[in-house]
C-alpha cells in the first residue's frame, strides 16, 4: 500500500501496549499493526 | 450485451462513478469498503445497451480478503475494463492499473479526484500517461459528474493493454518510473484539514475526541428522532386516530376486528397494546422505530462520508485486538447499530475466518439494532435511566467478554490491522441525505413486511390457544430460571420474526421493571431475528452459524438467569 524500498516514512502516532502504528508516506496515512511494522526495515535520519 | 467493470483501488470512488454512469443509486462513503459485494446495473452508452458493475475495491490482483476476492472474479466477467484511478495517489493506483492491463482486456482509465488533486499542487502530465499505458486517460470528478461524459465518449478508443507479466517487484520499479516522469508535486502547505487528521488520530488526544463524537452522534440520533415523533409522526397518528375507532365500530367484535384492530385497552385502541395490522402493525414501525432509524442513518452517513470512521478503527484496534478482531472490527459494529443485516455483511472485510466468526457471532449476540434500540426506549423510557442503563451495559460487557473467550478458543489466525487512512471531506448534504432515504427505503421495504406478519401470526397463536399451551409448558423454565412469566414465551418466538414488535408485546404482560429488564435482555441475546439468520448462514455457512447460534443461546440464558438472581432475588 505505498511503502517500499526507497519511500520516506514519518511515524504519525504511536499507541501505546504495542497498538498499532500510524506512518505517513506520500502524503497518506497508514494504520499498521505492530507486528507488520516492526517487519519494515528503515534507516532513522 | 457488454460488460463493463469498474476496477480501482479501495475508496476511489468507483461507486460514484458507477451512480454516474448508471443513474442507479448505490451506498458511498469515504472509507476503504463501502462495497463488499458487486453491484450490477445498464446503461446506455453511445446508443448501445450494456452492463456494468461495480467491482469491490481492491490494491492487487492478488486477494486477501473475501471482499477482494469477489473483485478478482467479477474481472474475470469483463468484455471492458474501467480503471478508476485516484489522482491524488497516483504511484499506489498504478500498481493495480499496471496488473490490469497484463490481463489484455480493453481498458480505459478514469483519473478520479481530480480536482482535490489540482488543489493540492499535484500536476499529472495527461498525455505522457497516456502515451506511458498506451490506454485513454480521463480525468474525472465522479463527485460532481465533471469528466463522465469525456470518459462515456471515450469508450470505443479503449484498447487492450501491452504490458507484458512481471514480478511484483518489477512492477513497483515501473511504477517508480512512470510517476517521476508524469507527476510533478508543488509544495503544499499542511491544511486545517490535516491538522485535524494528526490530533484525530493520536492516542492522547484522539481518545478523548472520539468519546466526543460518539457522545455527539447519540445526541443527533436522539434529536432527529424525537423531533420525528413530536413534530411529524405523532401528530400523524393522533389524525388517524379517529378514523381507526369509526373502522373499529364498524367492523363490531369479531375476528376481522381482532386481526385489523387488536383488542381494545379500556375500550380504546392502544396503538403499541392493541396488536391489530392497522394499528400497532403500522404504529410500531413508522411512529417508534422510523424516527430512529432515520436519526441513526443520517448521523451514520455523516461520520461515513467525513472519513473519521477509518481513525475510530485506529483508536480502537487496541481493544478489538483482544477480541480476535483488527480495529476494522468497529465497522461492522456502526452497521449494525442500524441494522445487523449490513453489519454483518461488512465483516467481508476481515481477512480470515476467525475474525469473521467472532465478529459476526458478537455482532448477532449483543449489538442491538436501531429498531430495537428505539423499542427498549420506548418501553423502558417509563423506568428511566435506572432501568435502560443495565441493559445497554450488559450488552456492552457482554459484547468484550463474549470476544475475550471466542478470542480464546476459535482456532485460526487474527491478522493485524493495516489500513488507508482517507483524507477528511466535508460531506456533502445531497448525498447524505439521498444515503438516508436509501437506508429509510430499504427498512421500509424489508422490515414493514416482516412486521405485518409478527402482528398475524401473534393473532393467530392467542386465536388458536397455542399461546395459553406453551406458556403453561414453558412456565417452570421461565419462571425457576429467568423469573417470567410463562406467557413470555411467546415473545421470544415473535422475537425471531421482528425483535422490535416483541419488546413491545412486552407491555401487556404487566411485568415489573426488574422483570422488563431481564425480558429485553435475553431478548436482545438469544437469537438474531430472520433477517440476520439467514445473512449469517450465507455468510458463514451452516456448520459455522449453529455454532454461532448455540453460543447465543447459550449466552442468553447464562446472562439472563444470572441477571434474575441479582436482580430480583
Amino acid at each position: 500500500m505505498g511503502i517500499r524500498e526507497g519511500k520516506t516514512l514519518k511515524v504519525v502516532a504511536c499507541y501505546p501496549f504495542s497498538g498499532p502504528l500510524v506512518v505517513e508516506v506520500d502524503g497518506r496515512e497508514i494504520t499498521l499493526g505492530r507486528g507488520i511494522a516492526q517487519r519494515i526495515m528503515v534507516s532513522v535520519g | 450485451m457488454k460488460r463493463i467493470v469498474l476496477m480501482g483501488n479501495p475508496n476511489i470512488g468507483k461507486s460514484v462513478v458507477f451512480s454516474r454512469l448508471t443513474g442507479a443509486n448505490v451506498i458511498t462513503s469515504n472509507y476503504p469498503g463501502t462495497t463488499v459485494d458487486f453491484s450490477r446495473g445498464r446503461a446506455c452508452l453511445n446508443g448501445e445497451l450494456v452492463e456494468l458493475i461495480d467491482a469491490p475495491g481492491t490494491y492487487s490482483l492478488q486477494p486477501t480478503s473475501r471482499a477482494e476476492e469477489g473483485a478478482v472474479e467479477v474481472l474475470g466477467w469483463a468484455d471492458l475494463v474501467i480503471n478508476v484511478v485516484d489522482a491524488t495517489n497516483l504511484e499506489r493506483n498504478l500498481f493495480l492499473t499496471l496488473q490490469l492491463l497484463e490481463r489484455k482486456k480493453p481498458m480505459i482509465v478514469a483519473l478520479n479526484i481530480w480536482d482535490e488533486a489540482q488543489h493540492s499542487g499535484i500536476q499529472i502530465d495527461l498525455r505522457g500517461l497516456e502515451q506511458r499505458l498506451q490506454v485513454p486517460v480521463v480525468p474525472t470528478v465522479a463527485l460532481t459528474g465533471e469528466g463522465i461524459k469525456d470518459l462515456v465518449s471515450r469508450l470505443p478508443e479503449a484498447r487492450p493493454g501491452l504490458v507484458a507479466p512481471c514480478s511484483d517487484e518489477e512492477r513497483w520499479i515501473e511504477v517508480g518510473r512512470i510517476t517521476l516522469e508524469v507527476q510533478k508535486l508543488v509544495h503544499r502547505h499542511p491544511s486545517a484539514w490535516s491538522r485535524l487528521s494528526q490530533a484525530t488520530i493520536r492516542p492522547y488526544t484522539g481518545l478523548p475526541i472520539a468519546v466526543l463524537v460518539i457522545l455527539l452522534c447519540f445526541w443527533l440520533v436522539r434529536l432527529t428522532g424525537e423531533g420525528l415523533i413530536a413534530y411529524i409522526f405523532g401528530p400523524l397518528f393522533e389524525l388517524y386516530r379517529p378514523l381507526i375507532a369509526a373502522l373499529s365500530d364498524k367492523l363490531g367484535p369479531g375476528i376481522l376486528q381482532e386481526v385489523l384492530i387488536g383488542r381494545l385497552i379500556n375500550g380504546e385502541i392502544d396503538y403499541v397494546q392493541s396488536m391489530g395490522a392497522l394499528t400497532t402493525g403500522l404504529y410500531v414501525p413508522f411512529a417508534m422505530v422510523l424516527p430512529y432509524i432515520a436519526g441513526f442513518y443520517f448521523t451514520l452517513a455523516l461520520l461515513e462520508d467525513s472519513g473519521y470512521l477509518p481513525r475510530l478503527a485506529t483508536l480502537s484496534d487496541n481493544l478489538f485486538h483482544k477480541l480476535g478482531m483488527h480495529g476494522y472490527g468497529i465497522v461492522p459494529v456502526f452497521l449494525g447499530l442500524g441494522c445487523n443485516v449490513p453489519g454483518i455483511l461488512s465483516t467481508r472485510l476481515l481477512e480470515t475466518r476467525k475474525q469473521r466468526f467472532i465478529s459476526v457471532t458478537l455482532l448477532g449476540l449483543a449489538v442491538p439494532c436501531t429498531a430495537k434500540t428505539a423499542m427498549i426506549i420506548g418501553v423502558l423510557g417509563p423506568y428511566g435511566a435506572r432501568a435502560m442503563v443495565p441493559v445497554f451495559l450488559t450488552l456492552a460487557a457482554v459484547y468484550v467478554a463474549m470476544g475475550l473467550i471466542l478470542n480464546r478458543f476459535v482456532k485460526g489466525e487474527s491478522p493485524e490491522l493495516f489500513l488507508e487512512i482517507p483524507p477528511y471531506r466535508r460531506p456533502s448534504m445531497r448525498m447524505v441525505l439521498k444515503k438516508t432515504w436509501m437506508r429509510v427505503r430499504w427498512f421500509i421495504s424489508e422490515a414493514v413486511p416482516f412486521l405485518l406478519l409478527g402482528v398475524l401470526l401473534v393473532n393467530l397463536l392467542y386465536a388458536l390457544g397455542v399461546i395459553e399451551r406453551l406458556g403453561y409448558a414453558f412456565a417452570p423454565f421461565m419462571e425457576g430460571w429467568l423469573g417470567l412469566p410463562g406467557e413470555a414465551v411467546a415473545v421470544l418466538m415473535v422475537g425471531f420474526l421482528r425483535k422490535d414488535l416483541a419488546v413491545g408485546m412486552l407491555l401487556p404482560l404487566g411485568l415489573t421493571g426488574s422483570q422488563l429488564v431481564v425480558a429485553i435482555t435475553v431478548l436482545s441475546l438469544y437469537f438474531p431475528c430472520v433477517a440476520t439468520f439467514a445473512v449469517i448462514w450465507k455468510e458463514l455457512g451452516i456448520r459455522d452459524t449453529t455454532i454461532s447460534t448455540a453460543i447465543m443461546v447459550v449466552t442468553a440464558l447464562a446472562v439472563g438467569g444470572s441477571m434474575h438472581f441479582i436482580l430480583m432475588r
